[in-house]
């Protein structure tokens, strides 16, 4: 999504580190998190060693895109100049049914309307040619 | 090894918003207030500990350099307040250890020079890769210190209930304590009416939840027990002390159990372990007078309260009701005013605080009887200091 002409860009991810993985599965359309060989257990963000086994052996593998908002919070004072455009806007903490919880913003939703256990699911949204970012939005007729 | 330390001297510059010194000559008013405090001159000091270094304070090597120090222990550690009692405990530790005779604690810093650090493009720390210290996700505007706090806050209301105007009880007392202590930056007091009036700065945090930005500088001078009986003032001593917690329960302003960030969502606020400074000091938690605690945001004291087991998991908000934590309640709490109402020197200001009760300094703000007083953290660390 291109910013509002005359603001300066949101802060970019860095696709380089480890967790590439991730980055490179939200291109194509996937959550995928570290999942322990040994245990099962899914992480995020990447770590060598599983925190509840200690195995290092693990695989990147794709999740599912459905969630629950935990908690939200919603920022009145524009720190980075780039969300000067979408004031005041809000951060979700979403819980995969899957497992891990990532930060994000939700699309489509003010955040005067967004309440602790909103059923979400993934959207995919690309920033330009080498980055997608991970949001949510509201799964319709879902009771909170 | 036996924990043998007491805080010998204390001294602060003037707080403020924008004043003309650097960190540095803050920190040498504050330096030379403290020597004179303990009786105790400059060639005595031959430890430093720190952890508020550049650039939003001042480098050990600067602080020896420039006051002309010679000093054979030093410990900084990470530019957080989260690290005071850390730096505390380490002087507490050094001169235990025979390591150094007088560890002075030095702390000089400024928000106002140094604001862009916290949030926004100027916080190189929060695009920490794999997320930052406070929870900071940049890419999706979380960032500040406030963010984290409100996730926090947030979470808290919708399992236990709560209101912006039952958390206001906590900046309220906190003012009425600071009303009392004329080094406090802010002079009138906090209504209700003015608490929801006041932005929010992250929803549901309003400007009045948040802490003040200021410029100080405070040091603390700490020595063994046995030299600080032949020194000028009443010796402080350090009762207790545990020291930060961290793994996969913490979420730095969450208590254990909340569920914030990849914290486990037990509601269990702590193990045995987390509360093991009252057994070790021998001190029961009912012997504690006043608590003082980093009140960076008004949900810290609550957090604080319950890992600490001053009431249970979900109870805080009600516990702080009707006059608790402030001046002549049950527990008093950041008597001078804490970050919200008096300065932000890191905390060292409240150890300053619990200084001066013990010595009973405090003058309008004095705590009968004070005698034991702790200090505890949303992160886990306590020191218990006992006159």
């Amino acid at each position: 999504m291109s910013q509002p002409t005359g603001l300066p860009p949101k802060p970019r991810p860095r696709l380089d580190g480890p967790e590439r993985p991730f980055w490179l599965g939200l291109r194509e359309r996937e959550i995928r998190v570290q999942r322990c060989t040994a245990c099962g257990h899914r992480r995020f963000p990447a770590s060598r060693f599983c925190p509840e086994c200690h195995s290092d052996a693990f695989a990147w593998e794709a999740v599912g895109a459905t969630g629950t908002v935990e908690t939200f919070c919603v920022f009145h004072k524009a720190y980075f100049p780039g969300f000067l455009g979408e004031m005041p806007y809000a951060v979700v903490q979403v819980r995969l049914d899957d497992g891990p919880r990532f930060f994000s913003n939700l699309v489509g939703t003010r955040p005067a309307d967004i309440r602790p256990g909103q059923r979400v699911t993934a959207v995919f949204e690309d920033l330009d040619a080498e980055a997608t970012v991970l949001k949510f939005k509201l799964i319709e007729g879902d009771a909170a | 090894m036996k924990i043998d330390a007491a805080i010998v001297g204390i001294g602060a510059s003037p707080f403020g918003r924008f004043l003309p010194e650097s960190q540095l000559g803050l920190m040498a008013k504050a330096f030379k207030a403290a020597l004179a405090d303990a009786g105790l001159e400059r060639s005595d000091i031959d430890g430093l500990s720190t952890h508020m270094g550049s650039p939003l304070g001042v480098d050990y090597d600067r602080v020896a350099e420039a006051f002309g120090l010679d000093i054979r222990y030093v410990n900084q550690s990470w530019l957080h307040g989260r690290f005071v009692t850390n730096a505390l405990q380490h002087a507490a530790l050094a001169v235990s250890a025979g390591l150094a005779d007088v560890v002075a604690c030095v702390t000089g810093i400024s928000f106002t020079r140094e604001r862009d650090l916290l949030g926004g493009p100027g916080d190189m720390e929060g695009m920490r890769e794999e997320g930052g210290t406070h929870g900071e996700a940049p890419t999706y505007g979380l960032t500040a210190p406030a963010g984290g706090a409100a996730l926090s806050m947030q979470r808290y209301m919708h399992l236990y209930g709560g209101t912006s105007e039952k958390l206001a009880a906590v900046p309220m007392q906190i003012r009425q304590h600071a009303l009392l202590n004329p080094d406090a930056f802010m002079k009138e007091p906090l209504t209700l009416e003015k608490h929801q009036a006041s932005r929010m700065v992250v929803d549901p945090l309003r400007l009045y939840d948040c802490c003040l930005m200021t410029d100080g500088a405070v040091v603390l001078l700490v020595t063994t027990t046995e030299r600080a009986r032949d020194l000028k003032q009443k010796p402080v001593r350090i009762a207790g002390m545990q020291g930060i917690r961290s793994g996969r329960d913490e979420f730095i302003f969450a208590p254990p159990g909340l569920g914030i960030n990849q914290q486990p969502a037990t509601g269990i606020r702590a193990k045995p372990v987390d509360q093991e400074i009252y057994a070790r000091s021998g001190i029961d938690r009912g012997a504690v007078k006043g608590l003082y605690t980093y009140d960076a945001f008004a949900p810290l004291p609550l957090f604080v309260l319950e890992r600490f087991g001053f009431c249970g998991a979900g109870e805080a908000l009600d516990f702080v009701q009707g006059g608790t934590i402030g001046p002549g309640g049950s527990l008093p709490l950041n008597t001078h005013g804490g970050l919200l109402s008096e300065a932000h020197v890191a905390g060292w200001n409240h150890l300053r605080e619990m200084v001066r009760q013990l010595r009973g300094q405090a003058g309008p703000r004095q705590i009968a009887d004070a005698d034991v007083l702790q200090w505890a953290t949303c992160w886990g660390d306590s020191v218990l200091l006992a006159a």
